[in-house]
This record gives C-alpha cells, structure tokens and sequence, in this order.
C-alpha cells in the first residue's frame, strides 16, 4: 500500500512544479514526473508477490505471474509520452523565439 | 384530445384554412426570387394574395367551432402512419374568437398593402414584400393553430419577420432592429419553458382541450410564462421597451403593419386565450394583471407626454393603449372580455391610422420632430382630418369607437367592484387611473394634432402637396371604421362581433352610442348655427393658450415644449431623468447585467498559467468528491 502513496506523492511532486514554476523548462520536467509517476502506478498494480515473468512452461506449472498488461501499456505510454515531450519542447523552443523568455509571467495573451 | 369533427361535412372551411397559411407563405417564398426592381409587380402580386385570403376569412367567418386535423386537409393521403402521427401536432383550431381576429388581420393587411404600393416604392427596406406576406402567412397560422407547439413555430417566425420589415440604413436603427429581436427572441424562449410545463401538467398540447387552475406553483409559472410572450408581443409594460424604438426608427407602413395592428392581435388574441382557454385565473393573478394594466397605461402616456419625435410618441401611445385591454381581460367577466377584444380591434383601427398618416408627413416632409413642422392642415386637408379622427378616437372623445370600448371597460371595472376580493376592492383605483390614462392621451395629442397640422406654417412647406389617393383611401376606411364602430357599438358592433366570443351580456349603464351620436351632431350643428347667425367679423385677437407657460419669444407656437413643466415637478423628475438614463428598459437593464458578468469573468482570465492549472485541479477535485 506504501508504495501507491509515494506514486501519489509523486504526482504531487510534479503538480507543485506544473503550479509553482515560472520557468517553461522546469514546468515541462514537472509534466513529465507526473507522467512518469503514472507510469509507476500502473506497473505497481500490476506486480505480484512472488510473481514471475508470465512465460508458461509446461514442465514447470507456476501459480503466480506477473500481469503483463500494464507493463505493455506503460511501455506504449512511455514511448507516446517521449513524442509528447519532444512536441512540448518544440512548442517551449517557437515560444522562447517569439517573446525572448522562458517566464510565463511575460506570456499572457490570453488576458482576458 | 378532443374528439375530432367529422372533416368530410366541412371541406371548404378546411380548404379555406389550409389556403389561408399556405399561399401567403409560398407566395412570400416566391417574391424573394422577383428582382428588387420589379417592386411595382411584388406590391401587386402581394395585393392580389392579401386579396384572395380576405376573402377566404370571410368565407370561414361565422362557422361553428371546429378542431381541423392533417388528415382531413385536402391533398394529404389518408391512413399513412407518418401523417397519422403528425395529426396530433398539425391541428387547428376554428371558433369564434380566432375567425374574429382573421377578419381584422386581414382588413390590415389589406388596407397597409395598399399604402405600401406609393410609400414603399422607393423600395426602403429589402424584400419588403415577401417578408409581408410570410407575416401575413404566419398570422393566420398562429391564430388559427390548436397546437401549441404548431403555435410557438408560427409565432417565432413572426419575430423574424417584424426583425427584416425594419430598415437597418444607420447605427441607430440597426440597434433597434438587434434589439427587437433580442426581446421578442427572450419572450419566446420563456414561453417554451411555459409550453414544456403546461404539457408536464396535463400531458396535452391542444389548446382547446386544455384547462388548467391556477393553484400551485408549477401552473402559475407556466402562467407567467405565456404571459410573458403575450406581453411583449403586445407590448405591455416592463417588456414594451422595443415598441417606440421600433415606431421611431421602422418605416411607417411597418410600424403601422406589425406593432400597431398585427402584433396588438396576436399579442392580445394570446392573452384571451391564455385567461379563457387555458387558464382558470386565480384572484391573485387577477390583481397582477389589473395593476399590469394600469401601469402599462399611465407609465407609457406620461413618456409620450415628453417626447418630440412624432412616430415616438405615437409608439408610447401603442404601448399604452395595451394597458386598457389587460384591464378588460384581468376584469374576466363577459362585458371586460368583450371590451377587451372591442378595445383590441379599436385600437388597431385607429394605431394603424395614426401610424399612416405619421407615414403620409413624413413622406411629404421628411422631417421627423414636431418642432420641424406645422401648419400643414391647409396642404394635406385628408390627412389633417383622418388623423383628428384617429386622435379623438384615441383619446375616448365620443362618439367615435375609442370611446366606446374605454367606456365598457369603465362599465366592467365599476360592475367588478361588487364583487369579493383583493382586486375587487381596490376598483376604483383602477377606474381612477384608467381614467386618468385617457385624460392625458387627449393631452398628448393635442401636441401631435397641434404641433403638426395647427400652428404657424413655415415656409419651407408652402409646396407641401395632399397625398396620392392610394395612400389616403386606406386613411380613410380606416377614419370612416373609426366612426362607424363608434357611433353602431351598442347596438350593432358589439352584439354581432364580439357578444358571440364572449357570450350575450346586457350593458349595467344607459348609453346608446347612435342616440348619443345624434345628440353630438345636433349640438355640433346648433353651435354652427349661432356662430354663423352672429356676426362673424367682431372676434379678438389673442395669443395662443399655451397651458400658463411662460412665452417663449423665439418659437413661433412652442408646441413641443407642452408639459415640460412636468418634468421639472420633483419626484416626476427623478423618474423621469431615470427613464431617459433607460433603468426602466428591461433590455438595457438585462444588457447591463450582461456585461458585467462577462466583465467579472474576464476578470478571472489573468493570461496566467498556473493560474488555469489551479483551476483545472480544483474542477476535477470537486468532481472526485461528487462522483465518490
């Protein structure tokens, strides 16, 4: 149970970045320990005491394997979150070109 | 649902009603692909449909009360269970009170058409036709529809249309024009709410077959509701504020057209049949309606007392005269209904005239203000006359109709204070200021009459020229109606037309309006009499009374500067400066509130983004903690 808390305070890790952070860069690293914090999570659920790797072999009948699932699905989220960031990158790299800074503070056109 | 009559019997009154909304409407669709320069051709084609459905109305008038169905109409096919289903929306509806309005909307239409050929030949608003005859179209559908839901369709279309028959050439009257829509655009919606509702309650949409007491809360909103459509299309007070906007900036056939006559219709036609049909009025809303009533008419002439823009004053006049109606209505017994509708068809009559004669100076003089003009009873002699006609009819002066009506809904008031109940108690408070009402409508159109036909002529209106006799004829009918209905009420006009709706009732005072007509006329002629026996020439010269006001030395004859002095009393100035910043108009008060609250939102778009992460995040907490 322990460790699906400190998942969660991970994400809180990354939210206090997303919310505190002024620089742009910094904002996209704390995305990307919430995205990774996820990514823990999942594969915590799926982990079993004592399970292996689920390979069936009929000589030797294990009772316990791991669930495969979510290994797979982080393993296509992680490789989603890797273009994700790089598009967050691109975006951050038009943004510095454009107003010179990387502080959100100056960027604000979307004052109403 | 009731049980429908048998449509085989009637096949012509159901040709005649489905002839009735079809041909205007189709007609109307056709005109828009006529180019604009054949305007002559539209008016024509117009005329001959406005032509063709009078008569179908009279053909149906006098009919007994029938509910039509789809598959009863000619030229759908029996049995297809598509047009089975659709039956229980497409219904209409055929009694006494419906063929009485289709009578008048088509006497107006008429009537205006012929006006519009002279005065629309510039060709001032864009497909001025087509959207008269869809208008045209949609009214006798709205009156004649038993469905209400059929009835809210034909209903928003005619917002759509009073919103194109008004000129947008310049800020001020495109802002009008948004702001008709944005009203009558409002109402409906609220009375969808107060459809939704009736049919929650009673699990039917026919008018007809539907009676609901107005006991608990549900139905008195739904009340409240349709009243609100009524109101606005009618133009009573809070939501009459689009009606002088409208008659100040439309073009005078249209102002005559929608707010003076059709709408006045329709609107009060709703209402009728909001407290006859629909609901059972319970004392409360009684008192509401009356006091509606009187403040529509008293609020209403105390601005058009003030203002100098002719179509404007005649426009708060338009609202006020909505007042004497809910008055007949909220009375409920037979003789308020009756002076109700008399009153209704009355008002039409001499609103619409007063509207086309504003049109016919305008047309001649281009001037808009009432200090611009003057003296021009001696050029437009049929003009000057028809419109004092209107103006006395207006004004309750007997013996023409406006009296006639006013005085059966003073009769009504009086008979109502007999009775038990809040609203009953207080009748002469409602006579008093009925009373009241009409006194100053006198007074406001001693300004219009004086300020445009009397008075000292100035020379740039020597060349001022009568009207073509296409525009004064409809003036004409119209003063000629005036009179008739006026001087024929008690005997003819109010047994033959409006008793049937109401159910017979006798008069509680004497009055008989041909005796009484013969006495004016005697007296008339007498006065005439001893003028022309004395010797004419020995008279005095004096100034012109102008009420005690202090003479003003530049203006030749300050008729617009009449009751000023009102404005200047202290708790009428208040109200008054109040009125002019708008904080009585139900429009800029709602645009007010508007602004503001985007403003306030606006406020919380700091352009900032953690700013909208703390957002996003306490959404999707209050979320969690709903949903778990």
């Amino acid at each position: 149970m322990i460790v699906y808390w400190l998942c969660f305070i991970l994400f809180l890790v990354g939210l206090y970045g997303v919310i505190t952070k002024r620089n742009l860069i910094k904002i996209a690293i704390s995305l990307s320990i919430m995205e990774f914090s996820t990514f823990l999570f999942f594969t915590l659920i799926g982990f079993r005491e004592g399970g292996v790797a689920p390979i069936v072999d009929p000589a030797d009948p294990v009772k316990t394997y791991v669930d495969p699932l979510p290994q797979a699905m982080v393993l296509t989220a992680i490789v989603i979150g890797l273009a994700t960031t790089a598009m967050l990158m691109s975006v951050i790299i038009r943004l510095y070109r454009k107003y010179g800074t990387f502080d959100i503070r100056e960027i604000k056109n979307l004052k109403g | 649902m009731n049980d429908f009559i048998s449509i085989a019997s009637q096949p012509s009154v159901s040709a005649a009603v489905q002839f009735m909304i079809l041909l205007p409407l189709l007609a109307g669709l056709a005109l828009f692909c006529i180019p604009e320069k054949l305007r002559l051709y539209k008016g024509l084609i117009t005329l001959v449909v406005s032509i063709l459905t009078a008569y179908q109305a009279v053909i149906v008038y006098g009919t007994e009360n029938l509910v039509l169905c789809l598959p009863g109409l000619p030229g759908t096919t029996q049995g297809s269970e598509l047009i089975n289903d659709a039956c229980r929306y497409i219904t209409f509806n055929l009694d006494k009170l419906s063929e009485l309005v289709l009578i008048f909307i088509s006497l107006f239409a008429f009537l205006i058409i012929l006006y519009s050929l002279i005065y629309m030949r510039e060709g001032k608003v864009r497909n001025y036709y087509a959207y008269f005859l869809i208008t045209l179209g949609c009214s006798y559908g709205a009156v004649l529809s038993d469905n209400l839901l059929l009835f809210l369709i034909f209903w928003g279309l005619l917002g759509l249309t009073l919103y194109k028959l008004i000129h947008g050439h310049d800020e001020e009257s495109s802002a009008t024009a948004k702001k008709t829509l944005i009203l009558i655009g409002a109402s409906d919606s609220i009375m969808i709410i107060g459809i939704a509702l009736i049919w929650r309650i009673t699990g039917s949409l026919s008018i007809s077959g539907v009676s609901v007491p107005t006991t608990n809360i549900l139905t008195i909103i739904a009340f409240l509701a349709l009243l609100t459509g009524s109101f606005t299309k009618a133009g009573a007070f809070p939501f009459h504020t689009w009606v002088p906007d409208y008659a100040k900036d439309a073009p005078a056939s249209s102002s005559a057209y929608m707010p003076a006559s059709l709408d006045k219709l329709l609107g009060i036609y709703f209402l009728a049949r909001i407290t006859m049909n629909i609901f059972e009025l319970s004392d409360g809303l009684r008192l509401l309606l009356l006091s509606v009533g009187v403040i529509s008419i008293i609020s209403a002439v105390m601005m058009a007392l003030i203002q100098h823009n002719y179509k404007r004053l005649l426009g708060f006049h338009a609202v006020s005269q909505v007042g004497y109606m809910i008055l007949g209505f909220g009375l409920g017994s037979m003789i308020g209904i009756a002076a109700g509708l008399f009153h209704m068809v009355n008002n039409a009559i001499y609103k619409s005239g007063l509207f086309l004669s504003a049109g016919c100076v305008g047309y001649r003089t281009g001037k808009d203000e009432i200090e611009d003009l003057g003296g021009l009873s001696k050029m437009m002699p049929v003009t000057f006359i028809t419109s004092l006609i209107f103006a006395m009819s207006i004004s309750g002066v007997p013996p023409f109709n406006g009296f006639a009506s006013k005085w059966m809904i003073y009769q009504g008031i009086i008979e109502f204070g007999s009775g038990a109940g809040a609203a009953n108690k207080l009748w002469i408070l409602w006579l008093a200021l009925a009373v009241l009402g009409s006194a100053l409508t006198l007074a406001s159109f001693i300004k219009f009459i004086g300020g445009i036909f009397l008075s000292r002529r100035k020379t740039e209106f020597e060349n001022v020229k009568e009207v073509p006799a296409l525009m004064w004829l409809p003036l004409a009918v119209l003063a000629l109606l005036c009179i008739l209905f006026g001087v024929f009420a008690t005997k003819v006009v109010v047994p033959r037309l409006f008793m049937p709706v109401s159910g017979t009732f006798e008069f509680p005072g004497f009055w008989d309006s041909s005796f009484v007509s013969l006495l004016v006329i005697i007296s008339l002629a007498l006065g005439f009499l001893i003028y022309a026996a004395l010797n004419l020439k020995k008279f005095r010269r004096e100034d012109s009374f102008i009420g005690g006001e202090k003479m003003q030395e530049q203006a030749a004859y300050p008729t617009p500067e009449f009751y000023k002095t009102f404005t200047e009393f202290r708790l009428l100035s208040v109200i008054y400066k109040k009125a002019e910043e708008k904080w009585f108009d139900i429009y800029d008060l709602s645009k007010r509130f508007v602004l503001w609250t985007s403003h306030l939102l606006s406020e919380t778009h700091a352009g900032l983004l953690p700013g909208y992460v703390v957002w996003a995040c306490a959404g999707i907490i209050i979320m969690l903690m709903i949903m778990i």
